[in-house]
């Protein structure tokens, strides 16, 4: 029996629904909380493709709710990770993985081709990237957030509806889930409802409306939105997908992890020699590994306990 | 003006009492709660701190949640 019988037998997919659903790529930005559980849903549920961008490695702290990780992967970049898992799952779904951060360089070739993206992200920086490029290149997104026992999903559909910026004025300090906590219900209830968000895109009946999920009093809210008459982003205005906007140097990625963007690239065959000398480097192939640091063409993620601190180890081991 | 106002952050309702033409921002400014860092609804729906209030009106703040 096909291995998708019983989401078929349901009328709204059917056999036509999933033909789509077999025929279109989605994109997950960001395999943590949210995003590995998209992904697990997607390749069971039978997507065509699925494109896998995470910049980060798992660590212990994610087994607590990112449900597609074990113990041996801790330590293993979670895009890389997330994709052996996958494919152990369905082998008919092609998962590509980036171990790669998005940023307005890179957005355009990491989501070429992507039906719809989903939204795994950690941060309102990126959130208004993908808004910005969903705007531009009418692509669909699904924004998802999780903090505590508390959540919001929506579908961005592109030109002509309401946009992120509609709803989330401007990038705010609030906040995250390594500060203030974050219980696996919620992100799976979260990212659970962003995939029904995307299938319903996929077959042709998008869903509308702002949900707000609060597990403190059990409560399930759908807001009404519209297009805000005064947003600039919908006026065509794209600041972040341009680069004029949300390029910080460094950024805090959780407790203990900086990110520095290195401009110009760095070349890693010859900065490998060049650390050799000082202790030994482990060449990942996509990335060297050197006292902690994980060093990408493009950035560097670096341990330390305070943005000071990782500056002062850039400048030690990567350049000025 | 009577309104009602929940604030997700607190998890609390309370009734108020507002000055007529009161708009979203001059109630967050009464209530010390930065803009950017909440979403508005009134009565079900997404607003921005221009909206006006009207008598009766039930006001949600939510926190903006960047988690994932």
């Amino acid at each position: 029996m096909d291995r998708y019988h019983r989401q078929v037998l349901f009328p709204a997919v059917g056999t036509s629904g999933q033909q789509r659903i077999r025929h279109a790529t989605v994109a997950i930005v960001g395999v943590g909380a949210l995003g590995s559980v998209s992904a697990e849903l997607l390749c069971r549920a039978g997507i065509g493709r699925l494109i896998l961008i995470d910049r980060d490695f798992v660590d212990e702290t994610n087994l607590q709710r990112q449900a597609l990780f074990d113990e041996h992967d801790v330590g293993t970049a979670k895009a890389l990770a997330a994709q052996q898992h996958l494919q152990k799952i369905n082998r008919e779904v092609q998962v590509v993985s980036y171990v790669e951060d998005l940023h307005f360089t890179t957005i355009e070739s990491l989501l070429k081709g992507a039906d719809v993206i989903l939204d795994g992200t950690d941060n309102l920086e990126t959130r208004f990237l993908m808004n910005d490029y969903s705007l531009k290149y009418h692509r669909p997104w699904v924004y998802g957030g999780a903090i505590q026992d508390r959540g919001f999903v929506m579908a961005f559909l592109g030109k002509g509806k309401p946009c992120f910026r509609c709803v989330v004025k401007e990038r705010a300090d609030v906040g995250t889930c390594d500060t203030i906590g974050v219980l696996n219900t919620i992100t799976h209830l979260i990212a659970s409802l962003q995939v029904q968000h995307c299938i319903r895109i996929l077959l042709g009946r998008p869903m509308h409306g702002l949900t707000h999920v609060n597990l403190t009093d059990n409560t399930f809210d759908v807001l009404h939105v519209r297009e805000d008459k005064n947003c600039s982003t919908c006026t065509g205005d794209y600041p972040y997908l341009e680069g004029r906007e949300g390029q910080q140097v460094v950024r805090f990625c959780r407790i203990g992890q900086f990110q520095l963007f290195a401009s110009p690239p760095l070349n890693l065959h010859h900065l490998k020699q060049r650390l050799q000398k000082s202790g030994p480097v482990d060449d990942l192939g996509f990335c060297l590994v050197f006292q902690g640091m994980k060093i990408f063409h493009d950035r560097v993620l670096i341990p330390a306990e305070d943005e000071k601190r990782a500056r002062a180890l850039y400048a030690q081991y990567i350049g000025p | 003006m009577k309104i009602k106002v929940f604030v997700e952050r607190t998890n609390q309702q309370r009734d108020m009492t507002i000055g007529t033409k009161t708009t979203m921002k001059v109630l967050l400014e009464q209530m010390k709660i930065n803009p950017v860092e909440v979403v508005l609804a009134r009565n079900g729906e997404v607003v921005t701190e221009d909206a006006a209030i009207e008598d009766g009106d039930t006001i949600s703040i939510f926190s903006v949640i960047s988690g994932g």
